[in-house]
């Protein structure tokens, strides 16, 4: 029996239970719910009648199934095991890979929530990146006309 | 008759067709970020100009002159974008004799520069909205007009065009950073920082009006677009004929638009853009001197393909269209899909399409530059595709849309279509007569997934690691029989 965690792009999240796997038919509880995935191959035969073909792939280093085009998020293990999130919050990381255009911050700087931290330049357009929480900045990661890949280290937290 | 195309993606590919079925020959470019890209393949010949980034490839006018004159071309259709409003590149054209697809310099430069448009026009007698009049190269100079015009105002970038360089300004305390920002903006996007400021019309409807003139400053207008559906002021959303407008102020806009063209001493195709406000009082905005993004839906109502217009006035044909034989047919849409991520403040996604299958039904037309498992590059534009439907009314060109819409599949970069579909499930769209305040009033809507297809994709991915584990378990050889022989001969 192993569990995960599906996460919509709108940040819905599903737990997932799978009792039963095999080649031919998976036993699911999605959030408590039973439900049967008939499999033929990679066509997933569901219960209403539809038939998927979902496309796996990852991204950021995380896994993503595409159903209908639509990106399900998932990892694996329960809800309990998000509690990470503060963590995650010290960092501010690159949405998107594009050239650093301008830093309004530096080490060691108390900042505001929502205050400007850098402008990004990507396909044209100059996106700003504010603060998510209040505090000291640490450590600056970057400089103006930097490439920088997404996922890349922005800023982090104290 | 040999045509290079200066562009790349969607349009590229739909000036390329209209050439085909000309029965003229055609030229692509391509940069080496491109070399995949459909473009790149649809022509007769291709040319490669190596770089990456706009300023080295489709923006370097002395790399895409060399092309033409390599391949023979005698025209070059420019697009939109790049090179498309730039008087210098028409210049070196004419002084190559290359025939440029487009207005003349004269008109490019009148129209490119927004301040002496603006001069141009009041003379004129078309109505502008109340601002500079002048350029403003400092921050002490944008502070005056400002100031003048009075808060809020737009600040604009003097060569700019497409949302690029623009800021909505609300009061003095928020001037310098907009100023700073927008300028380094338009910098990039066109080369030129000088900014110029506009009252700011709080909700205004935008339309614009469609011409085509002759070299003689013989011209008709194809009616209206409605372009009020703007993100960032980047239209999202147009359709035609414009809703709750009334038929004396459209002819009105429309011979407005046609006396427009003729101060500037207009030729080929282009548009006019106006700001209407709610008593219906119209306002220049300014002048595309080029084909638009949003051409399609007219070509759908008025059943002219615009793009063919263009070349056979820029070829010196006499105006061959009668405007008392031109009328506006049905309601046609088209939606602008973006590789931008609609629930996360519509970031930049670019990325590697994995799946893509685009709508194909009737009444629907799908003008992209894209192929599955091409890259979606951060280099250009996030525009990937645009979806055009016609209806005999527009609530059948609307379902249509929705129903396009939802077939559309893109896997790989996340994309606005959820959007989309929430602007034109509004009631405000759905009624018609909206104008540009109606995209702060969408909201995402709370998505609808059923449990069976969650419960599908984590079988998707349990399948996926099982099929790559037994492959190792059954001792399936990772190594292909080819590298092996590789291998042996090293």
């Amino acid at each position: 029996m192993k569990s995960f965690r599906v996460r919509t792009r709108g940040g819905k999240v599903f737990e997932v239970v799978v009792k039963k796997f095999s080649s031919k038919e998976a036993l699911c509880l999605v959030d408590g719910e039973e439900v049967v995935i008939r499999c033929e191959g990679k066509r997933l035969l569901l219960p209403s009648g539809r038939v998927l073909v979902p496309c796996v792939f990852k991204e950021k280093g995380e896994k993503v199934v595409a159903i209908d085009g639509v990106p399900l998020f998932i990892t694996e293990g329960g809800l309990s095991s998000s509690g990470t999130a503060s963590n995650k919050e010290k960092i501010i990381r690159a949405d998107m890979p594009g050239r650093v255009v301008k830093v309004m911050v530096h080490d060691r700087d108390e900042v505001r929530e929502g205050q400007r931290l850098l402008v990004i330049e990507a396909m044209k357009m100059e996106n700003e990146v504010r603060a998510r929480v209040s505090g000291r900045i640490r450590k600056v990661f970057v400089k103006p006309e930097d490439r920088i890949d997404s996922g890349a280290t922005l800023v982090e937290f104290e | 008759m040999k045509v290079l195309v200066a562009n790349r993606g969607e349009i590229a590919l739909r000036i390329i067709k209209t050439l085909k079925q000309m029965g003229l020959c055609s030229v692509a470019i391509y940069s080496d970020v491109d070399k995949n890209s459909p473009h790149a393949f649809a022509g007769d010949e291709a040319v490669n100009l190596p770089g990456r980034l706009p300023i080295e490839t489709y923006l370097d006018i002395e790399k895409v002159i060399e092309a033409i004159k390599k391949t023979k071309a005698q025209a070059v259709h420019p697009g939109y974008g790049f090179l498309s409003e730039n008087s210098s590149f028409r210049k070196r054209c004419d002084e190559e004799g290359i025939v440029f697809i487009g207005p003349p310099a004269s008109a490019m430069r009148i129209m490119g520069d927004k301040l002496l448009a603006r001069q141009t026009m009041v003379r004129a007698g078309v109505p502008v909205v109340p601002g500079s009049l002048e350029k403003c190269l400092t921050f002490e100079a944008i502070r005056e007009d400002a100031k003048r015009a009075g808060f809020p105002v737009m600040l604009k970038a003097c060569a700019g065009g497409g949302g690029k360089g623009m800021r909505l300004v609300k009061d003095e305390e928020e001037l310098l950073p907009a100023f700073e920002s927008a300028s380094r903006e338009a910098m990039s996007a066109f080369g030129d920082a000088s900014l110029y400021v506009e009252k700011f019309i709080k909700n205004p409807r935008h339309i614009e009006v469609q011409i085509l003139m002759d070299k003689d400053g013989e011209g008709v207008h194809l009616f209206e677009r409605e372009c009020s559906v703007q993100r960032r002021h980047q239209k999202v959303i147009e359709e035609t004929p414009a809703t709750k407008l009334s038929k004396a102020v459209r002819d009105q806009m429309c011979s407005v638009a046609l006396r427009a063209g003729k101060a500037a001493g207009y030729e080929c195709a282009g548009t006019v853009e106006f700001l209407v406000d709610k008593n219906e009082n119209f306002y220049f905005l300014e002048m595309n001197t080029r084909i638009q993004v949003e051409h399609p839906i007219t070509e759908m109502v008025v059943g002219i393909d615009i793009c063919e217009a263009m070349i056979r006035l820029a070829l010196g044909e006499k105006m061959f269209l009668k405007q008392e034989e031109l009328s506006q047919r049905g309601n046609a849409i088209e939606c602008r899909v973006y590789a931008e991520d609609p629930y996360n403040n519509f970031l930049p996604s670019p990325g590697k399409l994995l799946r893509y299958k685009r709508p194909n039904m009737p009444f629907v037309r799908v003008d992209d530059g894209v192929e599955e498992n091409l890259e979606i590059s951060e280099f250009y534009d996030p525009l990937f595709a645009k979806v055009i439907a016609w209806g005999e009314n527009r609530e059948q060109a609307r379902r249509r849309m929705l129903c396009a819409l939802k077939d559309f599949e893109v896997v790989g970069v996340m994309h606005n279509i959820p959007f989309l579909l929430a602007v034109l499930e509004h009631e405000d769209f759905i009624k018609g007569g909206y104008d540009t305040s109606l995209v702060e009033r969408v909201r995402m809507p709370e998505e609808v997934i059923e449990k069976e297809k969650i419960a599908a994709s984590v079988v998707a991915l349990l399948q996926d690691s099982a099929n790559r584990q037994g492959a190792y378990a059954l001792g399936t050889p990772k190594t292909s029989a080819w590298r092996m022989v590789g291998r042996v001969q090293r």
